[in-house]
């Protein structure tokens, strides 16, 4: 799989300059590179404030031990999806409100959450260098979760005149519910499949 | 119902930002030292992250760059047109996985040209908000905690992106249209 990864960027890569050159496109493909390559630069550094200030009530969220006391409230829910976390660990808490703020279309607050899962999902992962499960099943139901609220979407929408911004909303909130029942459903039939839990 | 919402939406990070450094007081936790001490964490969190982002916007401006994506269209919008799929909406499709602010940038595109509301405009507004940002999501959270082989991760998150695209043309068929 990290294979995939590799191919799919260097694929694109070599088709993307390859074809903008035999198109006669070579200074603006230079130029496009290095201006992509700054942009990262500027939303990384957009993205650090809102990360150290996310990461900081976390932190305060963790001394106070209120994720331990959510972890036990939706331990029941996740548990049985994570059977490689021990019980009441306090990153069944830290993935609730990943989830919890991804449903609720708040992606700058779901983003520290996710990482700060990842770390710990990392020190319970007996391979370092490979994704274990409860990291695939984590990402599983990260990546397809449950949109009720598309905040972004209904500010592009309003902003492009629509009368009905969230006229949308129940049919995403359909769709991303099928999406995501199936990705949990396939998520067990691999670890099934591969007898690994 | 999504009036409420967007409510609820608007005053997740208000009600949070108060109630847990207040639920930290009551516990008697430093709350300001506690804040700095993972606000650093924060820090390092970002700088671990630069590289991965650079490598994928670089080689999406590549894709974007050279036409590749016209001529695929080219191709395709035929296939498409029996759906009443707009072949505009393949970018999306292409770009959906790989980059949320390409995605979004490509739907806000697609909503000036047809309008928020017409049938296209829908269906773009459907995708974008059906589905995540698979690639960047993978590359962002497994790298920030330096693995490097996402084993099964990529194919069941890939699927769920394929089921809600399918879904979304399905649904937005049968009740938007």
């Amino acid at each position: 799989m990290m294979a995939l990864l590799n191919a799919i960027w260097l694929f694109l890569i070599v088709t993307g300059t390859v074809t903008a050159a035999a198109r006669g496109r070579v200074d603006l493909l230079t130029s496009q590179v290095f201006a992509s390559a700054e942009q990262a630069v500027e939303y990384t550094v957009e993205m650090a404030g809102a990360l150290c200030l996310w990461m900081g009530v976390l932190r305060i969220a963790e001394r106070a031990g209120l994720l331990e006391l959510l972890a036990r409230g939706v331990a029941r829910l996740l548990g049985p999806l994570f059977p490689d976390v021990p019980r009441g660990d306090p990153v069944l808490g830290t993935m609730a409100m990943n989830l919890s703020a991804n449903i609720l279309g708040v992606g700058s607050a779901a983003t520290p959450f996710g990482l700060a899962a990842m770390k710990r999902l990392q020190e319970l992962n007996p391979r370092p260098l490979e994704a274990s499960r409860a990291m695939c099943t984590f990402l599983a139901l990260n990546s397809s979760v449950l949109l009720l609220v598309p905040s972004a979407l209904l500010a592009v929408r309003s902003a492009c005149g629509s009368p009905q911004p969230a006229a949308v909303v129940p049919v995403i909130a359909m769709v991303t519910a099928t999406s995501w029942a199936s990705c949990i459903l396939l998520d067990a039939f691999v670890r099934w499949r591969r007898r690994e839990g | 119902m999504g009036e409420a919402l967007a409510q609820a939406s608007r005053w997740m990070v208000p009600i949070l930002l108060v109630s847990i450094p207040l639920y930290g007081l009551v516990r008697r936790v430093p709350v300001y030292d506690a804040f700095v001490e993972g606000a650093a964490e924060g820090l390092k969190v970002s700088v671990r992250i630069l590289p991965y982002l650079v490598a994928i916007m670089v080689a999406l401006a590549a894709l974007r760059t050279s036409g590749l994506l016209e001529v695929l269209q080219a191709l395709l919008g035929p296939f498409l047109g029996g759906w009443g799929i707009p072949a505009d909406i393949l970018p999306l499709v292409l770009i959906r996985p790989l980059s949320g602010s390409g995605a979004l940038a490509v739907t806000t595109d697609l909503l000036r040209r047809y309008g928020p509301d017409s049938p296209a405009g829908l269906l773009a507004s459907v995708l974008q908000g059906s589905t995540d940002t698979t690639f960047y999501v993978l590359s962002l959270y497994l790298g920030s905690v330096g693995v490097r082989n996402p084993r099964y991760a990529l194919g069941v998150c890939l699927f769920g992106d394929a089921v809600a695209f399918a879904a979304g043309v399905v649904l937005w068929n049968l009740l938007l249209r």
